[in-house]
């Protein structure tokens, strides 16, 4: 059996139920823990910020949930897109898993951003690029969701949902380059995959760990919410 | 206390909670009927 054929086998449903479970399993156990020790490096460990004071340990969610936001937005026009380009059951059924816990990540990074927000800036909101964006990316996720409950049948609402997270996937990188494009109240990225993050090591680490446990959480919530759809939709 | 710290986290962590017990729920209600 070669690589390929190997993929399409874990595409069945029937096939994938028992190895989501497995896999949901570990990553509860293991967002668990990485949030635990991301709680205790983001309160215990890391220092007093020299200008924000302690408000700033919301970052701790806060960028981590925004990062989320926008990776499991991609992940879930990858699944789409793949249902729509090999018709694979399994495709649709991960995106329509995955847009939830998107749309609650979103929220969160809403929601902080706006506590952070106050005390720093001395507004809770205000129409500049990198929020207006995120904003729309949280009614992207609400517009797949309710698209795809509005169609009675599964796979016609998992084709009609791809298309609509295909087409909403542009919103990312504007999500992303939003601050480098427009002068927004919003700061530039502290972390990037080309240089140094800018805080102190503690900090960094208390970021990493928390996004660590958000990914986890969120490929063991979306292996348990595939699972109920395979079990719904036999 | 730092409510705006108080506000983000409770907040956060409640709402995960919720999503895992709504999945819990919705998969005992599966198991059930089968």
């Amino acid at each position: 059996m070669n690589t390929a054929v190997r993929w399409f086998w874990f595409a069945s449903p029937h096939t994938f139920f028992p190895l989501a479970g497995r896999i949901a399993r570990w990553c509860a156990a293991g967002a668990a823990l990485l949030a635990l020790a991301g709680l205790y490096v983001g309160f215990g460990v890391a220092p007093t910020d020299a200008q924000q004071g302690e408000v700033y340990r919301i970052i701790f969610i806060h960028v981590p949930a925004a990062w989320m936001s926008m990776f499991l937005y991609l992940v879930m026009a990858l699944w789409a897109a793949l249902g729509l380009a090999f018709n694979t059951r399994l495709s649709g059924m991960m995106a329509q898993a995955l847009a939830p816990t998107g749309a609650l990540f979103t929220f969160i990074a809403l929601w902080t951003g706006a506590l952070w927000g106050k005390p720093t800036w001395g507004t809770y909101w205000v129409w500049d690029a990198r929020l207006t964006s995120e904003l729309i990316l949280l009614f992207l996720y609400f517009g797949f969701m309710a698209l795809h409950a509005s169609i009675d049948d599964p796979r016609r609402a998992d084709r009609a949902a791809a298309v609509l997270a295909l087409v909403g996937a542009v919103n990312v990188p504007i999500i992303y380059y939003s601050v480098q494009w427009w002068n927004t109240l919003h700061q530039g990225a502290s972390v990037s995959f080309t240089k140094a993050p800018s805080m102190a090591a503690a900090m960094f680490a208390g970021m990493m760990l928390m996004a660590a446990a958000f990914w986890l959480y969120s490929i063991a919530v979306a292996m348990v919410r595939v699972r109920c759809m395979i079990l719904e939709r036999q | 206390m730092n409510w705006y710290i108080v506000g983000s986290y409770a907040v956060t962590f409640a709402l995960l909670a919720l999503e895992v017990a709504a999945l819990m729920r919705r998969r005992k209600r599966l198991e059930t009927k089968a």
